[in-house]
């Protein structure tokens, strides 16, 4: 009799079934002895993974008698945890559409009901936002469970950093480098913590070989011995009572010794002190500073400069920056002084995280006021540079920049104007030796190109060196 | 729903027997046919509790449409499961069980048995999936398949779902005898030999 009606239902077509399995339950018939029957199928269905028919199955022993107290609490927590799910899920989908403060909303609903995945998330979003103080609670809520620990501590760390907490952050990456999937990142921020504080301290040595001291013509190179061996070193102090949310002095001191070539030593002091401004994703910085070179003993130039320089998130994973800057250049010796005078210089630029790499693509150029028509020029051109992490401890560095140079008048004793063109390309490979120790092999070149041949010249500098940096306090 | 089907429904709630059981049985039938599965599958298995054994059938096909096609097997091929013949629309789901726990060759035998006796609808997809089948499967078919289904046969057992297991060692002999080397053909049938028998065997 039963088999003609289960024929019509089983030829029945799937669509969606519209009733909510979580809305209230509403009391029908009472029935104890069915109700016991429903439950215990439920506990079943439920104990064999089938959440949604476990649900309908305590709802039905709800209906038929109210007062079942295992099925009420086991039907409320599967619909919480499905509302819980449902809230993760929809801020999840929000996230990544790129909208992350619409979907705090959600999220903090599913971390309300005990979501550490939800927390971290909102904590994630919260940090991305510049809200520090709610992204730390969320972080630390999600801290609390072993699955969002590492991730969690990883935040926290960038919280710390940007809190001007370094000392605070070094353990928490440490901490969040246990898990694997983190570590590269967790043990580089470790290092870059152990490497901030209200002082840094940076020595730097490095032995470089100059195939071309004094820019000599291509058609030169190899007709005489152009070349010479450099040994350098640099010390460059920070500080930075405020950390990176106030104002600063920076001193730097550089010496270069040429093996052969003493006139070229060169020996150059920079001081400077700024002042950033604004949350990280919307950052302007504001610097003075003061250099003063010395070439081959003698006093080669000394310069005023004033740097604006401001850089904003667009969406996550991509920032854009600009920079302009004016230097008020003194050259002193008979031959220089005619190349004194105002320079300005602009870059414009975009900075992307692209998987494990960084890349920054932008544009740059500068108008170079000499007082001497003929020494004064204008240039612009492209700029391309890439760092990505080889290994944990291992990093390269590529840059390349071209620059188009036009002067602005003929060269007297050229009898011709000037355009130039310049390609510099660096790359460098960096390698962790520990948490402020690091060794580097580089290699640079410099290609020109002229309308005047003899002016056309190559370089290539290959260096090693080890620097050395600690932040205090 | 259709008209016929309301009319089916009224004579049959008015036919059928007046036990708890049946009563749940019918419930299950007429949310089934609301596509309401999860709550079909519920009164099955209320009505199975109740004593109505022929519902364990009934909840498999429900399980089939919830998509838990494995669940579905143990309760076609499990204690007091129909024999395949006893019903061909029920066949046509423990085969679709079969199709989605990948036991193409179970799946194929059973779809065979179908034939026209569903009706022209459920015959076509019958066929069409038989097509997919003969399609899918190489007239040799590689080891690492015979492999992977004694490997599942193997994961079946240790978890205590000897019905699955079974299932799947049964799949894993019937490949490896459609090779020359019968590859797997003896390991299979030594996991076959430590499992209880089926309650609803198909043909070797």
């Amino acid at each position: 009799v039963i088999l003609p009606l289960l024929a019509a239902a089983l030829l029945a077509q799937t669509s969606p079934d519209p009733r909510d399995p979580c809305a209230p339950v509403t009391p029908g018939s009472p029935d104890p002895a069915a109700a016991e029957t429903y439950e215990a199928v439920a506990d079943e269905e439920r104990a064999a993974g089938r959440e949604e028919s476990a649900v309908a199955a305590y709802r039905a022993a709800l209906e038929r008698d109210a007062g079942r107290g295992g099925a009420r609490a086991a039907l409320e927590g599967m619909c919480a945890a499905r509302r819980r799910e449902k809230a993760f899920t929809d801020g999840l989908a929000r996230v990544r559409s790129g909208d992350c403060r619409g979907a705090l909303p959600s999220l903090d609903e599913a971390r309300r009901a005990g979501d550490p995945a939800a927390a971290l998330l909102a904590g994630v979003c919260r940090y991305q936002l510049g809200e520090d103080d709610g992204a730390a609670d969320a972080l630390r809520e999600a801290a609390g469970d072993e699955e969002t620990r590492a991730s969690a501590e990883l935040y926290l760390g960038l919280l710390a950093l940007r809190g001007g907490r370094p000392g605070e952050a070094s353990p928490l990456f440490r901490a969040a480098a246990a898990d694997p999937g983190l570590a590269p990142v967790a043990r580089a921020l470790a290092r870059d913590a152990r490497q901030e504080g209200r002082v840094v301290l940076a020595l730097l040595g490095e032995a470089s070989w100059d195939s071309n001291v004094d820019a000599a013509p291509r058609r030169a190179l190899g007709a005489e011995d152009v070349g010479d061996a450099v040994g350098g070193a640099t010390a460059l102090l920070t500080v930075a009572p405020w950390r990176e949310r106030g104002p600063y002095v920076r001193g730097a001191f550089t010496l270069q010794e040429q093996a052969r070539r003493d006139a070229y030593d060169l020996l150059a002091t920079s001081l400077a002190a700024g002042l950033p401004l604004g949350p990280g994703t919307r950052r302007l910085l504001l610097e003075y500073g003061w250099d003063l070179r010395r070439v081959g003993g003698a006093p080669y130039l000394s310069a005023h400069r004033l740097l604006a320089e401001g850089r904003a998130v667009v969406r996550e994973g991509l920032t854009a920056g600009a920079a302009y800057a004016l230097r008020g250049e003194t050259f002193h010796g008979a031959e220089l002084e005619d190349d004194s005078g105002l320079r300005h210089g602009f870059q414009l630029d975009v900075t992307a995280a692209l998987r494990r790499a960084r890349v920054t693509v932008g544009w740059q150029g500068g108008w170079n006021g000499a007082r001497v028509e003929p020494r004064a020029s204008t240039e612009h051109g492209p700029l391309l540079g890439l760092s990505a992490p080889l290994t944990p401890r291992v990093r390269v560095v590529l840059e390349l920049a071209l620059a188009w140079r036009v002067w602005r008048a003929v060269d007297p004793d050229l009898e011709v104007r000037r355009r130039d063109s310049y390609l510099d390309a660096a790359t460098r490979l960096e390698l962790d030796l520990a948490e402020r120790w690091t060794a580097y092999l580089g290699v640079a070149g410099r290609r020109t190109s002229s309308n005047v041949p003899d002016l056309r010249y190559g370089r290539v500098v290959p260096t090693a060196g080890i620097s050395y940096t600690a932040g205090l306090f | 729903m259709t008209t016929t089907a309301a009319t089916v429904l009224a004579v049959v709630w008015l036919a059928a027997g007046t036990g708890p059981a049946d009563a749940h049985v019918l419930e299950g039938a007429r949310l089934f046919r609301e596509n309401r599965f999860a709550e079909a599958l519920v009164e099955f298995r209320v009505a199975e509790r109740l004593g109505a054994a022929e519902a364990r059938a009934y909840a498999g096909a429900a399980l089939v449409k919830l998509d838990r096609p494995e669940d579905a097997l143990e309760l076609f091929e499990g204690p007091g499961a129909p024999a395949p013949g006893a019903h061909p629309l029920l066949d046509y789901y423990h085969a679709l069980a079969c199709y989605g726990a990948r036991l193409y060759r179970c799946a194929d035998q059973l779809l065979a048995t179908v034939g026209e006796r569903t009706g022209p609808r459920i015959a076509e997809q019958a066929r069409q999936i038989r097509r997919d089948i003969a399609s899918a499967l190489p007239a040799e078919p590689p080891a690492d398949s015979v492999d992977w289904y004694l490997a599942r046969a193997a994961e079946r057992a240790a978890g205590g779902r000897t019905v699955l297991a079974r299932a799947f060692a049964a799949e894993a002999r019937a490949l490896g005898a459609g090779r020359p080397d019968r590859h797997g053909v003896a390991q299979a049938e030594a996991v076959l030999a430590k499992l209880p028998p089926s309650a609803a065997p198909l043909a070797p």
